[in-house]
């Protein structure tokens, strides 16, 4: 079965890295929050131990993300008491972040496949 | 997870919680880094913030999209008050069908009413007339006060050219007059008499006119001899009805007196001189070198220079008068001067057309439907008022859950909004039926009455005036009700507080009866005299008479002899048919068209009073005053008396008590104002006529006879244009027109007839402005009346409420029913007789404005005002007789215990 890659444009993906960074960033927050609810922090955390913290991203960019998703209604966020019992911003996915999540996922492996399938192939003379 | 309570953000809490989210994530870390990796304190917040990264920038870029979301969050909000306020509203607008049904339609009919007559006000009035640079358009005329007091002429062809050219003040001037002429049948239509305008080329550019198709006249079209117009053009009207809209018109010929005229083009639809309508135009022979005469005949239009103002124009055209004058002596002789007391005369275009009494009367009425919508709203506002008291615990619950003032104000408003919504589209429902209904009833002397329609302008005026309402019934609770949680306590009857209510309740009852009584003597004096009017007999029998205007083409009848015949033969000819009792013709008619005046000279020469400047005078052929119904003392003439040569003559008795005083006047002698005219012979007297209206003095006419003394040929072309009456008690007017046209059919079938008229319509439509205005207050008066009514009972009801437990101890103490009814009875009066009497006060003021328009009334008519309160008292009494009875039937045990 042959895909047509419709959704994958690379005149796009040949954006600035922030971009990539940013769309990346968004999409592991959406991973992670897919979980339950959480404060940025736990976000934090869960990201840094799932990559063996082989991602650098700074923990404060993780904030303006959390924003905008929030703002985009992809996320809710609810002030809430930790199981220490600080006060702390909960977020958590509304039925359009899962929606947003999932779309989001089969691009991005749907994109890693493309480049994986170009990455692979063997380099003969024509 | 446990949730914190999330109160609405404002700026300030968003920033507190955005510190405290970062502040959060960074203590973890560092408690984290001190417990799992043993960093001293110090080391643990080096190496947070440096995982961080710059954290004033991040907070930055957070606050920002922070922003957002709060000033989406409070849109939202908005809504959702509106929304949720809204269905509330709704829903307890519904609960209470009673009050909301007489609220709004309360509101929209007075709202109804108001937006109707400002509609007509609107386009009649307010708009600009529909010319370009219209507030730089001046009229220029003449008035010669020593001969006719309150009316104006026009100005001459000379002035015309003198004023065009020599002005300081104008940049261009338009000259024009309105005539009538025959279009002759041919084989598809009849021979018709149509409107004419003898127009200035400059005609179209000032007034902004262009042609539908061909082109408009020229100045060269101006110089051709007066005879020979060469040109005309059609209205779109005419065009289409007569040539079906034809554009090969264009180049045809059509006879015009003893020419043809070319047709060069169409005018536009709706596009017409101010006041004037005409089929065809002409162009208007003007010929700069010709030499000024004393005809001042036509309407002059001037364009003002820019930023000259009507004064200046005015000074300006009265020193070109005078130069005009000195220039000129032989055409404004010092005897003219003096005799006439001639003068230009110089206003705005606008107060021109639209300055009439009859724009007086409709500012008036305006004035009366605004007061209508006052009393309106104040019974709308009494409702609300008892609807707060009814809701007093209601709101007391919303203000002990924490609804502050501003909730309270958003609810009440939205309820009232909503309120003044529904009554604006009620009133425009209302507006759109009684426009039609004020269309049709309109006087044809209100000017622009085919400009009126509902538009967007008298929407706006009503949903805004709605809404105006609207706010006030809104507020009308917060400023009435202080938030008294006390009030939830048991019964919470007897609260202090509703003293303020009850005086505001009682005054706005005051006000309308108030009100209703300038309303109602405004009506009550309108239809005193319009009865009066009603009364003046006006010097001739209306009922069973038919007139008809005929016009006689030059073709076939040259000289007065033949003019003469074609008249006898017609006359004799309709008498005879079964049914028709008298018929015959006159240059005037009564109360229609008053005709032309001229000098007269008389046979009084001893006491030196023989000569009368511009007498109304006219031409008449036997038959005329027997059809008219008027009243001869002496004989009638008679057609051999005509064909005789001795100038049988009628003249009024008013005419004839101002030469002649109580003399017998049968026998004494009158003519037109030239010596060289033979003297005509006085054989009958007319009882005096209206002729210029019933509220005028009697004219001093004199009828002379359309043939005239042997001699008198040269100075006595008989009328073309004649009022045709006939008088048939038992047919109608289309029978009569029917057969009447018969008869040209086989005597000439190139004589048309035209506006045809029942002397009993040519009469009520001399009373129009009377009626109109009559109808119109008194419809006012009778919504404000039974308005007044409703308020009287509300409160009346109110206060027997309010007192019932004070009526039942009363009654417990032994007070007889009648003690009760009287003192419940009394309050209303009470109420009736103040308000009555500043009502009285208030008419006294306003009545004046009427003046202008009541006839043997004087505005401060005791028996009309004295009447007005005694109908003001008895409606109270009335309005409080269920309070009454509901008052009398209290049970004092039931009173005493709730």
């Amino acid at each position: 079965m042959v895909s047509k890659p419709k959704n994958l444009r690379l005149t796009q993906m040949a954006d600035t890295d922030l971009d990539l960074v940013r769309g990346t960033l968004d999409l592991l927050i959406l991973k992670t929050l897919a979980r339950g609810p959480m404060h940025g922090l736990a976000v934090t955390r869960w990201i840094e131990q799932t990559t063996q913290q082989e991602l650098q991203v700074e923990e404060g960019a993780l904030y303006p993300a959390l924003h905008r998703m929030e703002e985009k209604g992809w996320l809710d966020a609810e002030w809430g008491y930790t199981d220490r019992n600080r006060k702390a911003k909960f977020y958590r996915l509304t039925a359009a972040g899962r929606k947003q999540y999932a779309s989001q996922l089969s691009r991005w492996t749907r994109y890693t496949r493309v480049v994986g399938l170009v990455l692979a192939a063997p380099i003969a003379e024509r | 997870m446990r949730r914190v309570f999330r109160l609405p953000g404002t700026k300030r809490r968003v920033d507190r919680e955005l510190d405290d989210e970062l502040r959060f994530h960074i203590e973890g870390r560092i408690e984290e880094l001190m417990e799992r990796e043993g960093l001293s304190r110090g080391d643990a917040e080096r190496e947070a913030a440096r995982r961080f990264g710059d954290i004033s920038e991040y907070r930055r870029q957070t606050r920002a999209i922070d922003d957002k979301i709060l000033q989406r969050d409070r849109r939202m909000d908005i809504i959702e008050t509106v929304a949720r306020e809204s269905r509330h509203a709704v829903r307890t607008l519904r609960r209470s069908p009673g009050f909301s049904l007489i609220a709004i339609l309360t509101l929209g009919i007075g709202l109804g009413a108001a937006t109707t007559i400002f509609t007509v006000l609107d386009r009649v009035v307010l708009r600009p007339l529909p010319y370009p640079n219209a507030d730089r358009l001046i009229h220029i005329g003449t008035a010669w006060p020593k001969v006719k007091a309150d009316e104006e002429y026009g100005i001459s062809r000379g002035q015309y050219f003198y004023f065009k050219q020599q002005s300081r003040a104008l940049s261009d001037m338009l000259f024009y007059d309105g005539s009538v002429m025959i279009v002759p049948g041919d084989g598809d239509h009849p021979a018709e008499r149509v409107e004419e305008l003898d127009v200035s080329a400059s005609t179209f550019r000032i007034l902004g006119i262009r042609p539908q198709i061909g082109r408009l006249f020229t100045e060269q079209d101006e110089l051709n001899p007066d005879g020979d117009p060469r040109v005309a053009l059609l209205s779109d009207g005419y065009w289409r009805r007569r040539f079906g809209a034809d554009p090969r018109i264009l180049g045809k010929r059509i006879p015009y007196g003893d020419h043809t005229v070319e047709i060069v083009g169409v005018l536009p639809a709706n596009m017409s001189v101010p006041d004037g309508k005409a089929d065809i135009w002409i162009r208007n022979h003007l010929d700069p070198a010709a030499k000024p005469q004393n005809n001042h005949t036509h309407r002059g239009i001037g364009v003002l220079k820019p930023g000259v103002t009507v004064a200046a124009a005015a000074a300006d055209l009265r020193r070109l008068q005078r130069q005009m004058q000195a220039d000129y002596p032989n055409v404004y002789s010092q005897g003219f001067l003096d005799r006439t007391g001639f003068a230009m005369v110089v206003r705005s275009l606008r107060d021109e057309v639209v300055g009439s009494t009859i724009v007086r009367a409709l500012w008036l009425i305006f004035g009366a439907v605004g007061l209508v919508l006052l009393i309106a709203a104040a019974n709308v506002a009494n409702l609300f008022l008892v609807r707060i008291d009814a809701r007093r615990r209601e709101a007391a619950v919303r203000a002990a859950l924490g609804a502050g003032r501003s909730h309270l104000a958003a609810h009440y408003l939205t309820e009232s909004a909503l309120v003044g919504l529904a009554a604006a589209t009620v009133a425009c429902g209302v507006a759109f039926a009684l426009l039609h209904f004020l269309l049709a009833a309109a006087p044809q002397t209100l000017p622009r009455l085919d400009e009126v329609s509902l538009d967007w302008r008298g929407l706006t005026f009503c949903v805004t005036a709605a809404m105006l309402f609207g706010l006030v019934f809104g507020l009308l609770p917060l400023g009435a009700n202080r938030l008294d949680v006390r009030l939830l306590r048991e019964g919470g009857r007897g609260l202090a507080g509703s003293r303020a209510r009850d005086l505001a309740r009682r005054g706005l009852v005051l006000s309308q009866v108030t009100l209703a009584v300038v309303l109602l003597s405004s009506a009550a004096l309108m239809t005193k005299s319009f009865s009066r009017l009603r009364s003046v007999r006006p010097g001739f029998d209306p009922v069973g008479v038919t007139a008809m205007s005929i016009s006689v083409p030059r073709g076939r009848y040259q000289n007065g002899a033949q003019v003469g015949a074609f008249w006898r033969e017609l006359t004799q000819r309709v008498e005879a048919i079964p049914g028709i009792v008298h018929a015959g013709a006159s240059g005037t008619l009564p109360l229609a068209d008053e005709g032309g005046c001229s000098g007269i000279i008389t046979d009084v020469v001893e006491t030196g009073k023989e000569r009368g400047n511009c007498m109304p005078m006219t031409m008449l052929t036997p038959g005329y005053l027997e059809a008219m119904g008027m009243k001869v003392k002496g004989t009638v003439p008679t057609w051999s008396a005509l064909e005789s040569g001795s100038g049988p003559t009628v003249v009024t008795a008013s005419f004839a008590r101002r030469f002649w005083g109580n003399e017998n006047v049968i026998g004494r002698r009158v003519k037109m104002f030239n010596d060289q005219v033979p003297f005509f012979t006085i054989v009958g007297v007319v009882d005096d006529v209206h002729g210029r209206g019933l509220q005028e003095p009697p004219i001093q006419e004199v009828f002379f006879p359309m043939i005239g003394p042997p001699g008198s040929e040269q100075f006595w072309s008989p009328y073309r244009f004649m009022h045709f009456v006939v008088r048939a008690p038992s047919l109608s007017s289309g029978a009569v027109v029917t057969r009447v046209r018969q008869v040209l059919e086989q005597l000439d079938p190139q004589v048309p007839i035209a506006d045809v008229l029942p002397m009993e319509t040519v009469v009520a439509q001399s009373m129009a402005q009377t009626s109109f205005t009559m109808t119109l207050l008194l419809f006012a008066a009778a919504i404000a009346l039974l308005l007044s009514g409703v308020g009287i009972y509300g409160v009346i009801s109110y206060i027997v409420g309010q007192r019932r437990a004070e009526i039942g101890i009363r009654i417990a103490l032994g007070a007889r029913t009648a003690q009760v009814s009287r003192m419940i009875v009394g309050q209303s009066v009470w109420l009736a007789v103040v308000g009555a009497v500043v009502g009285v006060i208030a008419a006294l003021a306003v009545t004046r404005f009427l003046r202008s328009l009541l006839f043997e009334v004087s505005p401060t008519d005791p028996l009309v005002l004295g009447g007005t309160c005694v109908v003001l008292v008895a409606l109270a009494v009335v309005a409080s007789l269920a309070p009454t009875r509901r008052a009398a039937r209290v049970d004092p045990v039931e009173a005493m215990r709730y």
